[in-house]
């Protein structure tokens, strides 16, 4: 491994610890809402983050801008507020010797872009583990809001996994879900897609949470909905040109397959590697139950900026969402759909590398 | 195979050169089952006068629901009945258990008949049994028809399962495939309209996304480990 890299991993050990960030938050004087005080199945307020990748200077301003998020959607009422794919790497320009990182990623020609990623996450993948949690959890906590904050890449069994966590009101983690369908890059680096799809049981309601491309894919949110999901916490960080269509082809398009609520967060700006995220958040329903047009409830502008998108879903109005062209099922047909997963299952990616 | 489709209102004298397939779009209702004989022949002649293949509209036979496919000679190279009902048929059709894809000179074919087009089990059996574009015909009463059961329809299929389709109702056509194989990422290599349209296609382009599709549908741990919730 690259000793700058592993300088950069060392310091960061030292230089970033649990409690710092808790003083971080802490010193943040957040002031706990009482969005959890009232629940009611009609009216649960939700927020999907627009997340501005930045360079910070120290931690506390990385905390601090986190923060600004979390706050903006619990004045608002927001009960649960949602993260993009790949908030864990958002604290790298904290590490120690960033400039040295930064360029390696940055001076990686595209085919060694992957390569570059992989041993960066492999360097500094505690550190970023330490960060995302103890941040998230923190905040969650002080706010007394629920918080699906993204993703990050962590090793289990060997395996890499894109992981997505959520956090309770008390700052507890409540359920994780692993991207299940991983992209090229991240299975050149040797990544293991998800065996599940979890659903926590929430005062809020069934929430599962999915993870980036996963939303092109009917299935999951299927397996989502019967297993009792009102609403899925999506977490893209879509990489490809943006455009209008998108959403109604992906993430609309399964709410109104499955009769959810998607509350879908984004991530714009640079990426490390020199890459520019045009992606925008927003929050979806099956389009006779949503009042916007084309499934949309609301949206955030796709401007490159940072912003948070929020509304207030009626769990209730997902049953009206009930349509006469696609509720009818043949169980003859779902039986041969369901045979071919039933064929021999394709051997998972070797763990590791 | 580069693809020439018509897309017309039933039996309209075929003006355009060099089209290889003709969809009829529907007319105001289902053709009944008193019709479907007389409405099958007249359908076969066009085929036969124009030297094309034909699929039919929607039209009833007995209690099923019914799309067919007519080769250039006349010859009927397949039906598909619907599998699934609109709920407000339920209780004078019956719904049909297979997805058949019907073989020709064109390419593999299937026809989605109706609601068909909103249940994702169906067009994912379909590509697993190798089709390489979907003719999709929809009878809807006007006032069911608005542009998000377009967009939820064909698009959100075309792009679910990176297919073309070729798409009808009584008062529209349009041509859709995989977003990402048009300019503006719509989707649409023809915009629903309510004139008749001419569209080129080549459903090759879209078959390598497929297969990709395929491999990473029977890839997906998860997918094995809940078959018994797809499967519900």
């Amino acid at each position: 491994m690259d000793m700058s890299l592993q300088m950069s991993a060392f310091l960061a050990s030292i230089t970033v610890t649990q409690k710092k960030i808790q003083k971080a938050v802490e010193s943040l004087g957040i002031q706990r809402s009482s969005n959890m005080g009232f629940i009611d199945r009609r009216a649960v307020k939700v927020a999907a983050v627009q997340y501005e990748l930045k360079t910070y200077e120290n931690l506390r301003d990385y905390v601090a801008d986190v923060n600004e998020y979390v706050e903006e959607a619990v004045k608002g009422g927001a009960q649960l507020v949602v993260f993009p794919e790949g908030m864990g790497f958002s604290s790298l320009s904290l590490v120690p010797l960033y400039s040295s990182v930064r360029n390696r990623l940055k001076g990686a020609v595209q085919e060694e872009k992957a390569e570059a990623m992989e041993e960066v996450s492999d360097a500094l993948i505690d550190y970023f583990y330490e960060v995302y949690s103890t941040l998230f959890s923190q905040l969650a906590a002080a706010h007394r809001v629920y918080i699906a904050a993204g993703s990050i890449y962590l090793y289990e069994d060997d395996a890499l996994r894109n992981r997505a966590f959520l956090y309770d009101p008390s700052g507890k983690e409540v359920i994780w879900q692993d991207k299940l369908f991983p992209s090229g890059e991240e299975l050149d680096m040797g990544m293991v897609g998800g065996e599940t799809v979890q659903v926590a049981e929430t005062p809020l309601g069934g929430l599962a949470m999915l993870v980036g491309q996963d939303d092109e894919y009917c299935e999951p949110f299927k397996i989502a909905s019967l297993s009792g999901a009102d609403m899925v916490a999506f977490s893209a960080a879509y990489r490809g040109r943006p455009d209008k269509f998108r959403s109604m082809g992906t993430i609309a398009a399964r709410a109104f397959e499955w009769g959810v609520f998607c509350v879908r967060s984004a991530m714009v700006g640079r990426y490390v590697t020199g890459e520019r995220l045009n992606d925008h958040a927003g929050i979806y329903g099956p389009y006779p139950s949503a009042k916007g047009e084309h499934g949309v409830i609301a949206e955030a502008p796709a401007d490159g900026k940072g912003h948070v998108v929020s509304a207030r879903l009626d769990f209730q109005r997902l049953q009206d969402a009930l349509d006469g062209y696609n509720s009818y099922s043949n169980e003859t047909i779902l039986k041969r759909y369901g045979e071919i997963f039933g064929q021999d299952a394709i051997p998972f990616p070797a763990p590791g590398r | 195979m580069n693809l020439k489709v018509c897309l017309v209102k039933p039996f309209t004298p075929l003006e355009e050169k060099g089209c290889h397939l003709v969809v009829f779009k529907n007319g105001e209702s289902v053709v009944p089952p008193d019709l479907s004989e007389l409405f099958l022949t007249s359908c076969q002649r066009y085929a036969q006068k124009y030297k094309v293949h034909l699929a039919t509209g929607l039209y009833q036979d007995g209690n099923r629901l019914c799309m067919a496919l007519f080769s250039p000679d006349g010859e009927m190279m397949g039906v598909q009945q619907a599998t699934h009902i609109n709920l407000r048929w339920l209780d004078e059709l019956e719904p049909y258990d297979e997805v058949e894809i019907i073989s020709t000179p064109l390419g593999k074919i299937f026809l989605a008949v109706d609601v068909d087009i909103y249940h994702p089990e169906v067009l994912r059996l379909a590509i697993f049994n190798e089709c390489d574009f979907i003719i999709s015909s929809q009878m809807f009463p006007m006032v069911d028809f608005h542009d998000d059961r377009i967009l939820f329809g064909i698009r959100s299929a075309a792009a679910a399962n990176r297919v073309h389709i070729v798409h009808t109702t009584p008062f529209s056509s349009a041509v859709v495939c995989p977003p990402g194989l048009t300019e503006d990422g719509s989707g649409f290599l023809a915009y629903p309209s309510g004139r008749d349209q001419a569209v080129e296609f080549d459903w090759e382009d879209a078959s390598i996304l497929r297969h990709a599709l395929m491999d990473d549908l029977l890839g997906c741990g998860c997918l094995h480990h809940n078959r018994n919730l797809l499967e519900k």
